[in-house]
């Protein structure tokens, strides 16, 4: 039919449903010994549930943070990194190099556009566009717009329903 | 409902020199298409469409010309032109 595990004598050390979350002497103890956030406090006499309570809480919790990030943060602007301009045209001469370099290569080319180049009068000698096109895109294009005016939804039965009374 | 439409794409497909004829609206949808004229062209004449409106020209919808000339493959012509909410493109041949 089963067994309760409960029931099974297991390891009393694993936390499980009848753990105590707040510890025997009330104070709030971390549940991961190894989280650096929460930190054990003195014994406060205010009760558990009140509101100042939870305010020491979170108040603790945010201590723990910023302690945190004040040991995990690089401050760049407090770094002594100065170079000579020599050196800094010199790094500036070697990364275009580089990036030549990589953007030289074929798949980088792309085609362009067909240009005119020094000679343009041979794209305005090209012959225009025959006025005799225009005039039958242009018919046709009105012919379909008016065409599309058939197309419209028709009503087969009434959108809305009304439901029957019980 | 289309029937029309239909009728109207077949008699532009017997003008002399006319190979394909494609039909969209502003959104790409493809409305018909026939011959030459692909479903495909359908989005890309809709584009072409919407951004030669931004033309400053006259209150006229401007005519958009492609000229393709290829050396596999004959030189062809394709003609855009808005009307209203429906984009008409006619491909003809050179």
């Amino acid at each position: 039919m089963g067994c309760c595990e409960s029931c099974m004598g297991k390891n009393d050390d694993e936390p499980n449903e009848r753990t105590s979350l707040l510890g025997p002497s009330g104070n709030a103890i971390p549940v991961n010994s190894a989280d650096p956030i929460s930190t054990p406090y003195d014994y406060d006499p205010t009760p558990v549930g009140s509101i100042a309570h939870s305010k020491l809480d979170e108040q603790s919790m945010f201590n723990g943070i910023i302690t945190q990030y004040n040991n995990e943060i690089i401050d760049i602007t407090s770094m002594d990194t100065k170079i000579d301009a020599v050196e800094y045209m010199n790094r500036v001469q070697l990364y275009n190099r580089k990036v030549a370099s990589l953007t030289s290569g074929s798949r980088y080319k792309q085609k362009h556009l067909h240009s005119s180049g020094n000679n343009p009068t041979n794209v305005l000698k090209c012959p225009s566009v025959p006025v005799d096109d225009l005039i039958l895109i242009t018919e046709v294009a009105d012919e379909i717009r008016k065409a599309m005016n058939d197309f419209k939804v028709e009503k087969q039965q009434e959108l809305v329903l009304s439901l029957a009374r019980r | 409902m289309e029937t029309t439409l239909q009728e109207k794409i077949k008699e532009v497909m017997q003008q002399p020199n006319v190979s394909g004829v494609v039909c969209a609206d502003m959104s790409g949808l493809c409305l018909g298409h026939k011959g030459d004229g692909s479903e495909k062209l359908a989005g890309p004449i809709a584009a072409m469409c919407e951004e030669a409106n931004k033309l400053p020209t006259s209150q006229e919808l401007p005519v958009i010309v492609v000229e393709a000339y290829g050396s596999n493959t004959e030189a062809k012509t394709l003609l855009i032109k808005q009307s209203d909410k429906v984009c008409t493109g006619i491909i003809k041949d050179v």
